[in-house]
């Protein structure tokens, strides 16, 4: 990071202009990336919370009204103040960088931008005058010589673009204040064509997003956050319930053709934006159905399948063909692709079992089922064991969580769950720890497989020992230790090991000439998703390692966006949005500790739920939409926290 | 409760409400504009901020919660001068032209700029580019007078369930447009909650202020729904506007297209001034005194002659006036009393009372419903407020709506459930719900205990599982859905129309759905009325018949018509025939109808708007015609002095009449409503030895369904004598996209539509989401077309189709 030279970021001030080396200080509250691309420097940032400077020779008066011009262009017309009142403010700052600036018209700009923050609406209005605030105040100067001299401003470069907290931190960059906004003013089917321009999984995103926008929801700061999650269920059930009519608006037809495999949420959605851009794809999957990890390792009692299956029905009509059935490299080679296709996407999950590393579990005992097959065997309608009645599950992860509770559901009397720390460090969901408790799971905290125990090679029981917490790990989290001497036995006939995921590459024929990194995971450029072999891209679960699924469908929509350039013969590179993302993740758009200055109280809605009696022996889903009213509600608490960042680079 | 101070003031009000509502309640003035009690806040005038002691921010006080214990500032200096700001940005392009906009002198920018001491404009800024102009025949919009306060656009929404215009553009540029013009259903909603004069209508010729109008509040006359409704009336003569006032039920400010641009007729030239009589093969004018005793005369002529003899009603004349014509009928040797009110109402009256469930109800009940079943009901034409009724209860409590019908509705877009039947099956459907609720034990138990129960129950076993998809032509899902929708629902309302009232089968298997469901106690019916005072016709003079078993009655010689034109319902060729054999025809009509030509007497009525006296409203609430213009209703003034002349009580004014019926147990004691039942019926099943589980045999291919047979007549007679509504609506025969293609047909090209009563020649209309096999056929003024194709007022019609 280069040094800053002023910074009014957060209404920490730093002033660095005159002072000698050893003076230098350097703001605490933002963190400004030197370039923006490469060979492209950032000289200065207009934002939400200030100005940042680094060159002395930026023109504060001409990125002002260029910033303002911004605003106003972003101002969605819907409150008085913003909307007339930056129209006024970008006039009068053009004026002033045209040279026909005129005394007053800097105090007339303070005292109407102070009133267009207090009073507008959303966030363009309340934070798009602030940095121009700051400018007023500490470059008075510079506005009144360009008054004084009729001076034009230098000419900039400057680059602009809009967040918000929420929309920051999403994996698929999913405009959430927008659709949000649709549905508070009862426009389902808008908000729904929103969330399809950047994910095609509006109904699973909508059940089983882990919504990291929640936790970076400013309505927060005041009471609760959004629903999000919740409020994009509604929209994509809303066009099945009411039958809406689906239009794909698909490019011409070319003549290339691309091929995907895997048909999980990293091929779906790469697949669907290569559709949509006129390119005929197809999708290889090796299952009979659509949604890979998604459809199996998420029971259908949180994802059920005829919302994949919609989900995948509308890619096909994007123009993308799924055969499924299709194991690559058994029934077709990867080789045999590259001839047919000229370009391919691999996005295969992570569907082997990590081994526990416990006595026996190579021993191929009856009784002794990896998790994700557990789960597969059960999405597709079969017990794996239908003598077992007992069952352990090992682990702590979402997956682990999904055994328990799927094992109620094909009729198992007595469900463990045993993990090696405490409910405080489990990774699985909150939400989803609470709900097993409520159907009665045997939770065993800090204990850990050591032997399987088997009879006439079937599992009889699991021989567990005590652990205790030690010092923290690499991450963060503290170390279990095992008590000497604290075993004890678990009788079951099932026992399930669910500690983590593995990824199968073996389909990758060495001369195809893809790179596998020593994670055992497909390497990628990150900035183009392009493996080391040219024409063959690949994201998802087998370049991140297991992740979450929003990550997967978003890193599949950006990749088809890179096959989209390589297909036209220009080089993939990042797109000017995928920048501005890195930039605002450096910069951080959500601040916890920022005080809004309004009142709260109004909590949000929480779904309907089976009661856990009933809910445990059916594979039906637990929770119930939102319904109209509470859909309308819910949206109408978004504070709808648009900003507009904007760069003066070099 | 919670306490909250505002204004320093200690006030209480429920949780959940917004501040500014607190306010309100207690009658504290926060400033707004775009705030309107019918809408979800909006949030964009930011002219209700107030200052919440302990924070910082001023906030808007339509979108703030009222909360427990919270020190509220409405008035302050700051605040003023925010407001004032805003105002200011408003003027910044907002035309002064206050003088010329219809909005003048009541207007809420007006007010509000006057009100904050604005007296120079502050800014000027110029906005880029020109929005696509929103405009219908009825509707115009200012671009620059509008403030983009979004009431308009969120009201086609929330209150219309249409989504025709929008905001489009950002920044200053942006405007309002119609982004979905074919949406618009002119209801005129928007131009109701504009609070300035962006969006005007303009239809009417006369341009005058408020204050130089007299407003008289009185009852719309096209619909039975009995939406209130103001006439502004300028030097006492021409209605120049129909007003709303949200405060008002049922309707509050909500009207559908008729109604706030279906007035005009009351000021047509055309209206009939003189009576006339027919002596010998000449007419000659007269005065009331000479066609009373020509009239009289005649009729007891005919009576001494022991003469068939019959009198029709409109089922848009008062109450008072349908009272008057069956005492005459009574005089007239107890002849019957005929009217189109029979074909729906008349129907839904009978079979109600064989159930005994309540012929009265409140609209209101319907937005506490958790699901509402609108079967046969077509709610565009008529009872358009009950479609808003029910988006009402869907933005409120999230209610479900089941939608039964052949064509689409305005709710089968919001539907969760649309059971598009085969035509003529709603019986089977019915029963077929009804069997597997008994069967599941899911119905209301309080049914059991009512009369008829038993053999109900073993007439339902018929009905199979998979019976109603097969027979009903619907998909197993969508049906499985519905009754599901059905079995959960803890309160459920009804609605139904003439479809379900088209045969008794479909009308007895449905109310019987209602009594399982306990619906008089738990839920709601709510039959449409199609006609302002259908109820009062029916009810008030003692019954009435099918108004063609009078008219095309070959033996009848005499007959009295009041303000009706059966022409509007019946085929006019056998009419004309009948009618021009009679020995007499006495009318009483207040604009020409092709019956002027056939009568031998004619009188003057009045319209609507020229009179006092009830109508009874479907939900069975009496509401009232006010007289706005003109003397009395001369057509009253007729009945009165000829019931006189033949012999009966001299009534001084319909206030006189009104007492009368009052006590002749037709209303409850309070002369309001209509008594719940009539007489003292038991709830009941209306069972039925053999319900058909099949469809009815198919004579003819192809199902044509009529829409808007009980059109007022004014609208459709000679002329439509409202110019508003002859500019948006016309004649129209639709057909579906499968059958179009099969036909090869194209949007335009003409069909003939034939049955063994006649064929008729129509240009066609492909409607997505029509079914296969299913015409709509929309009757405006070229009504003759499909009239010749039925011998009686019929809601389906089987016909067949070839290409012309």
């Amino acid at each position: 990071m280069g040094t800053v030279l002023f910074s009014t970021w957060q209404d920490e001030l730093v002033d660095n202009r005159g002072k000698g080396e050893k003076d230098l200080k350097d703001p605490g509250t933002i963190k400004l990336p030197d370039e923006f691309m490469k060979g492209e420097r950032i000289k200065a940032f207009m934002g939400w919370d200030g100005i940042v400077l680094r060159d002395a020779d930026v023109d504060i008066v001409g990125m002002c009204a260029e910033y303002a011009a911004a605003v106003q262009k972003e101002s969605c017309g819907k409150c008085f103040p913003c909307r007339i009142g930056t129209r006024v403010v970008r006039d009068l700052l053009r004026k002033i960088a045209d040279g026909q600036g005129r005394p007053e018209h800097p105090a007339k700009i303070r005292e109407l931008s102070l009133n267009i923050r207090e009073g507008s609406k959303c966030s363009i209005g309340q934070t798009g005058l602030t940095p121009i605030l700051h400018a007023l105040e500490h470059f008075s100067d510079a506005f009144s010589r360009a008054i004084a001299d009729g001076r034009k401003a230098a000419a900039g470069k400057y680059r602009a673009a809009v967040t918000a907290p929420c929309m920051s931190v999403c994996p698929s960059s999913l405009n959430i204040p927008r659709y949000i906004e649709d549905i508070s003013e009862g426009k389902y089917g808008a908000s729904l064509a929103a969330i399809r321009c950047d994910t095609c999984l509006p109904g699973t995103l909508g059940r089983v997003c882990v919504r990291p926008c929640e936790s970076n929801c400013r309505r927060a700061n005041i009471d609760e956050a959004i629903a999000i999650k919740y409020l994009k269920r509604f929209v994509a059930d809303y066009e099945i319930e009411k039958r809406k009519p689906h239009h794909t608006d698909r490019k011409a037809p070319t003549n290339k053709k691309v091929a995907v495999i895997g048909a999980g949420p990293a091929g779906l959605s790469c697949a669907y934006y290569l559709g949509l851009k006129g390119y005929g794809v197809t999708i290889f999957e090796r299952l009979p159905e659509p949604g890979g990890m998604a459809a199996v390792g998420i029971p259908d009692y949180r994802l059920p399948r005829d919302i994949l299956q919609r989900e995948a029905d509308i890619v096909k009509e994007a123009g993308v063909e799924i055969r499924y059935n299709v194991t690559v490299g058994k029934e077709v080679t990867l080789t045999e692709l590259q001839s047919g296709y000229d370009a391919i996407f691999i996005g295969v999950g992570a569907q082997g079992s990590s081994p526990m590393g416990v006595e026996g579990e190579d021993e191929g005992y009856r009784g002794f089922i990896p998790g994700v097959k557990y789960l597969l065997d059960i999405n597709m309608g079969k017990d794996p064991y239908p003598e077992g009645k007992k069952v352990v599950v090992v682990g702590g992860g979402n997956v682990a969580i999904d055994c328990v509770r799927s094992s109620f559901r094909i009729g198992k009397s007595d469900v463990n769950l045993v993990y090696r720390r405490t409910k405080k460090e489990m990774p699985a969901d909150p939400v989803e720890i609470k709900d097993a408790e409520e159907e009665n799971v045997n939770f065993h905290y800090l204990c850990n497989p050591k032997r399987i125990i088997a009879t006439a090679g079937t599992v009889t029981g699991v021989e567990c020992i005590r652990m205790e917490l030690g010092e923290p790990d690499e991450s963060g989290r503290r170390r279990p230790v095992p008590v000497q001497g604290s075993e004890f036995v678990i009788e079951t006939d099932i026992l399930i090991p669910a500690i983590g995921q593995m990824i199968d590459l073996s389909f990758l024929e060495e001369k195809t000439g893809v790179e596998i990194t020593k994670k055992n995971t497909i390497f990628i450029d990150p900035n183009t998703f392009e493996t080391s072999r040219k024409g063959i891209f690949s994201a998802g679960d087998c370049v991140t390692g297991p992740d979450v699924l929003v990550r997967a469908g978003g890193n599949g929509r950006r990749a088809a966006d890179k096959i989209d350039s390589y297909l036209q013969g220009m080089d993939p590179e990042p797109s000017l949005e995928e920048r501005f993302n890195s930039l605002f993740a450096a910069i951080k758009v959500y601040n916890k500790n920022e005080k809004l200055g309004i009142p709260g109280g109004r909590h949000t809605i929480h779904l309907r739920m089976l009661p856990p009696d009933l809910r445990k022996l059916t594979f039906a889903e637990v929770e119930e939409g939102f319904k109209t009213n509470e859909a309308l509600r819910e949206a109408a608490r978004c504070l709808r926290c648009y900003r507009i960042g904007m760069i003066a680079t070099a | 409760m919670i306490t909250l101070t505002i204004n320093g003031k200690k006030i209480e009000t429920r949780a959940g409400k917004t501040i500014l509502e607190a306010a309100r309640d207690n009658g504290i003035d926060i400033p707004t504009l775009c705030y309107h009690e019918h809408l979800l806040p909006i949030g964009s005038c930011r002219l209700c901020i107030v200052q919440v002691e302990g924070y910082d921010k001023p906030v808007t006080s339509c979108t703030t919660p009222a909360l427990d214990g919270i020190s509220v500032t409405t008035q302050s200096d700051a605040l003023f001068r925010m407001r004032r700001e805003f105002l200011q940005l408003i003027l910044s392009y907002h035309p002064l032209d206050c003088p010329q906009c219809d909005k003048g002198g009541e207007c809420k920018l007006q007010d509000l700029v006057y009100a904050h001491g604005i007296e120079k404009v502050e800014y000027a800024v110029s906005r880029e580019g020109k929005a696509e102009a929103y405009a219908t025949p009825l509707i115009r919009y200012w671009e620059n007078r509008c403030v983009l306060c979004g009431r308009c656009f969120r009201a086609c929404r929330e209150i219309s369930g249409r989504e025709a215009i929008d905001i489009e553009g950002s920044g200053c540029d942006a405007r309002v447009s119609a982004v979905n013009r074919e949406d618009c259903i002119s209801c005129g909603e928007c131009i109701s909650l504009c609070p300035v004069g962006a969006l005007t209508e303009r239809i009417s010729p006369i341009k005058k202020r408020p204050w130089q109008d007299e407003r008289t509040e009185t009852t719309c006359p096209h619909c039975g729904f009995g939406c209130q409704i103001g006439l502004d009336v300028f030097e006492g003569r021409y209605i120049s506007k129909v007003i709303t006032n949200s405060a008002t039920e049922p309707n509050q400010s909500s009207l559908c297209v008729r109604g706030r641009f279906g007035y005009d007729f009351a000021n047509s030239e055309t209206i009939l001034r003189t009576p006339r009589l027919l002596v010998g093969n000449n007419q000659r004018s007269c005065d009331l005194r000479d066609a009373v005793t020509f009239t009289a005369e005649h009729l007891k002529k005919l009576r001494a002659a022991e003469k068939e003899m019959g009198c029709i009603v409109s089922p848009r004349s008062t109450n008072e006036e349908i009272y008057l014509v069956s005492q005459i009928a009574k005089l007239l040797g107890n002849c019957p009393v005929g009217s189109s009110a029979y074909y729906h109402t008349g129907k839904v009256l009978d079979a109600m009372g064989q159930t005994g469930l309540p012929r009265t109800f409140n609209y209101g009940t319907l937005a506490e419903c958790d699901l509402v079943i609108a079967a046969g009901a077509g709610l565009l034409a008529n009872n358009h407020l009950l479609a808003n009724k029910a988006r009402e209860a869907v933005k409120n409590i999230g209610a479900k709506i089941i939608v039964i019908d052949p064509l689409p509705t305005p709710l089968t877009r919001i539907a969760d459930a649309w059971l598009q039947i085969e035509p003529g099956t709603d019986a089977c459907l019915f029963n077929s719900i009804s069997g597997r609720l008994i069967a599941e034990g899911k119905h209301a138990r309080e049914a059991e205990e009512l009369e008829g129960f038993p053999d109900y129950a073993a007439s339902l076993k018929a009905y199979g599982k998979d019976h109603a998809p097969a027979v009903c032509g619907l998909s197993v899902e969508a049906f499985e859905k519905a009754y599901s929708l059905v079995g959960n629902a803890t309160r459920t309302g009804v609605i139904f129309g003439s479809g379900i009232s088209a045969t008794d089968e479909s009308m007895a298997s449905l109310l019987n759905f209602c009594l399982l469901k306990n619906l008089q106690r738990g839920g709601v019916v709510m039959p449409v009325s199609l006609q302002a005072n259908a109820l009062g016709a029916a009810t008030v003079g003692g019954g009435i018949v099918p108004a063609h078993e009078i008219l095309l009655n070959p033996g009848l010689a005499g007959l009295l018509i009041f303000e009706d034109n059966p022409f509007v319902y019946l085929d006019g060729t056998p009419l004309r025939n009948n009618l021009s054999k009679l020995d007499f025809l006495a009318l009483c009509d207040a604009l020409p109808s092709p019956l002027l030509d056939l009568a031998h007497v004619v009188v003057p009525s009045s319209t609507f708007a020229q009179k006092n006296g009830t109508f009874i409203s479907g939900d069975g609430t009496v509401r009232e015609l006010r007289q706005a213009t003109g003397a009395t209703s001369r057509g009253f003034e007729f009945l009165r002095l000829l019931l006189h002349k033949l012999g009966g009580v001299l009534y001084a004014s319909p206030q006189h009449v009104n007492e009368t019926i009052a006590t002749n147990g037709v209303l409850e004691k309070s002369g309001c409503r209509l008594k719940t039942a009539a007489g003292s019926m038991k709830e009941g099943f209306i069972v039925r030895q053999s319900p058909r589980t099949q469809a009815a045999p198919v004579e003819k291919p192809y199902k044509l369904i009529l829409r808007d047979l009980f059109i007022s007549d004014y609208l459709v007679s000679r002329n439509s004598y409202a110019k508003g509504i002859d500019l948006v609506y016309k004649d129209a025969l639709y057909i579906s996209p499968e059958d179009a293609s099969a036909l090869s047909v194209e949007n335009g090209d003409l069909l003939v539509i034939e049955n063994d009563l006649g064929s008729s020649a129509r240009s066609v209309t492909v409607k997505e989401g029509l079914k296969k096999g299913v015409l709509e056929g929309v009757l405006f003024k070229e009504r003759q077309n499909f009239l010749k194709l039925t011998a009686a007022p019929t809601k389906v019609i089987s016909v067949s189709l070839t290409k012309g």
